[in-house]
């Protein structure tokens, strides 16, 4: 397996108003190598969106503050690219699926125009070449090319997000980054974009960073696995890790104990109780403290470091230092 | 579409005759006679009163109103008391100076009001922004004759640049065209800040960031088409208004347009010549707005679609 292309290092991300200040990305690293799928787990509110638009540097202007961090695409830091730099790398090398296809195409220009134009951005052609490609995208999610003269209010949810799709493709973009790509859609179609989504970034031979906070996606389709919460990674590892090794942290057990199964009988869910911290208020200590099931008086005080097996990295008391023996 | 157009110019016919039943009572209701105002003060009671009688100003309102209408439907708007012309003569001769005012203002208001909206909206908080949105809340609050009049004062007696009044050359326009324009700027730049901050924040502007477009192409592509519906509506609402004759301006500039045309029309109690000038411009504010209605088609998609089901 080739080395990771992609890398995020001890990532701070603040969005700050005259009111409060939100601690969204707290020292994010991650790390993903070519041709595979990372999936970012998290419940609402965790830093996904935020991961990702930080490295789209689409993070909104003003209220948003990347303290420190650093990101890696191809042993070039993005953060220190100038902003005309920046551009040929969104839409080209990086693309983006994001969360709800409703609101993110423009609703005045066709879904052909669209589509058109992030290769009028990032290729020089012929207009017939341009036309044809156009069609050949159409075509690759799905969509009869001579619908491309309608516009997005004339599709269906899972349609249009065909066509941000087909927009992320475009230029064959090294990184795609899919943000919750399913959740505004219909139960039935999101097996089905997802699929797409999946076999496309194989052809492609493209890299995905996942976002999502549904495990029976990540078990199709990932590679690797981060769970994060408030702000910070707290698991990471292989899909075989995370799903089949006997160590978690105890919110991912959480996490896998909330959805339901088939083979048992119950009448009730069994979510994890309580909710997330506060991201304006976070807690000194492990920030799942307040939740744990398994909480230490060390817990409250002190952060937990990784504790790392092979690929397999876990973020908590449990699994370090002197604990270590009981917990096991 | 065309089904649309047609049905919208068939309610044109109840709005109109809405508009001649109120502005004909309301000159009913008003003091004094026409008899009195042609012959002067020094005619006597019974020559004004026979006049009365000959022009049926002495009918009952019902009849004269139903006598009116059957006259319109047949064409015949009726003669001024004014000169004994036929009311339209004076209403075409005039109303080329109100229309070539008008398209000037209207053209100066959207080549100021729109970009400097966009600009206030995109570099927001920013010293321009501050600046436009400032001079823009002033200029909305003074009045367009004291502008005007200001105006007068500064350019034609101290710098002598332009002439004060009439409107011989292109030079007499370029005052009433500005003053003008300046009021009607300053709203239209409020309304494209207001309505271009919202459209930035859209997520299909972020798409467009996303996708690697330059700023000036996710502004003047993506959100500007977006936000241009209600700056649309106010500036066929302000091209109606401006039609109407902007009969304050149109009198400190003493141009001989429709609102000089109107107001000395009312002095005079030249029903006919009222009645044809109120018409008229009724019948244009209509034909503006359904223009307006038709352009949103061309603007939104999802509106067009809503004309033709």
């Amino acid at each position: 397996m080739s080395e990771a292309f992609f890398t995020i290092q001890d990532l701070w991300v603040r969005y700050v108003t005259d009111h409060e200040t939100v601690y969204a990305v707290n020292g994010l690293s991650l790390s993903l190598k070519r041709g595979q799928t990372l999936g970012l787990v998290g419940e609402t509110g965790a830093g996904k969106t935020t991961t990702a638009l930080s490295i789209m540097r689409l993070l909104p202007p003003r209220v948003s503050r990347v303290d420190q961090g650093n990101i890696l695409f191809n042993g070039v830091s993005l953060m220190d690219l100038s902003e005309e730099e920046m551009r040929r790398v969104r839409g080209e090398k990086i693309a983006m699926i994001y969360q709800d296809p409703m609101t993110s195409l423009n609703p005045v220009m066709t879904v052909g125009d669209q589509v058109q134009e992030v290769l009028e951005l990032h290729k020089k052609q012929s207009r017939r070449a341009l036309y044809k490609r156009v069609d050949e995208l159409f075509a690759m999610v799905g969509i009869p090319p001579d619908r491309k003269k309608e516009y997005p209010h004339q599709f269906s949810g899972g349609m249009k997000q065909r066509i941000v799709i087909a927009m992320a493709l475009a230029c064959e973009p090294e990184l795609l980054i899919a943000d919750e790509p399913t959740t505004a859609l219909d139960v039935t179609i999101q097996a089905q974009v997802l699929q797409m989504i999946a076999k496309l970034k194989d052809e492609l031979d493209t890299s995905m960073l996942l976002i999502t906070h549904d495990l029976g996606v990540v078990a199709q389709t990932c590679d690797m696995v981060a769970i994060m919460y408030a702000g910070k990674i707290i698991e990471s590892g292989t899909v075989h890790d995370i799903f089949h090794n006997k160590d978690h942290h105890p919110y991912t057990e959480g996490l896998f104990g909330s959805i339901p199964k088939l083979t048992v009988e119950s009448r009730r869910l069994s979510p994890i109780e309580g909710l997330m911290p506060d991201p304006t208020n976070l807690p000194d200590g492990c920030a799942f403290a307040g939740r744990c099931p398994a909480c230490m008086p060390i817990c409250m005080a002190q952060e937990p470091d990784y504790c790392q097996r092979a690929s397999h990295a876990i973020k908590c008391h449990l699994f370090t230092g002197e604990n270590r023996g009981e917990a096991v | 579409m065309h089904k649309y157009v047609l049905k919208r110019l068939i309610l044109m016919v109840p709005i109109i005759l809405g508009v001649i039943f109120i502005v004909f009572t309301i000159t009913s209701l008003t003091p004094g006679d026409p008899g009195r105002m042609m012959l002067g003060m020094t005619a006597s009671q019974e020559a004004v009163d026979k006049l009365n009688e000959e022009l049926g100003f002495n009918d009952p309102y019902v009849v004269r109103f139903a006598k009116y209408l059957g006259n319109i439907v047949r064409g015949d708007f009726g003669k001024s008391y004014k000169n004994n012309q036929p009311v339209f003569d004076e209403i075409f001769a005039r109303f080329p100076t109100t229309l070539k005012l008008a398209l000037a203002s209207i053209t100066v208001t959207i080549l100021i009001g729109i970009p400097l909206g966009v600009l206030a909206a995109v570099r927001q908080y920013s010293k321009l922004d501050m600046i436009s949105t400032v001079s823009a809340l002033f200029i909305a609050a003074v009045p367009s004759f004291w502008l005007a009049l200001v105006c007068i004062l500064a350019f034609s007696l101290h710098l002598g640049w332009f002439p004060p009044n009439g409107i011989g050359s292109i030079a007499h326009y370029v005052m009433p065209t500005f003053t003008l324009s300046v009021v009607y700027a300053a709203s239209i730049l409020r309304m494209t800040r207001t309505t271009m901050l919202e459209s930035i924040r859209q997520d299909y502007v972020r798409t467009a960031r996303g996708k690697g477009a330059t700023p000036a192409q996710v502004i003047w592509r993506h959100a500007l088409k977006n936000a241009l519906l209600p700056v649309v509506t106010s500036m066929g609402m302000s091209f109606g208004g401006l039609l109407g004759g902007a009969v304050v301006i149109e009198q400190v500039f003493g141009m001989p347009g429709l609102g000089t045309l109107l107001i000395n029309a009312i002095k005079m109690k030249d029903i006919p010549q009222v009645m044809a000038i109120t018409i008229f411009l009724a019948t244009l504010f209509c034909t503006i707005m359904l223009l307006v209605d038709i352009l949103y088609a061309f603007i939104d998609p999802r509106i067009k679609a809503r004309y033709t089901s």
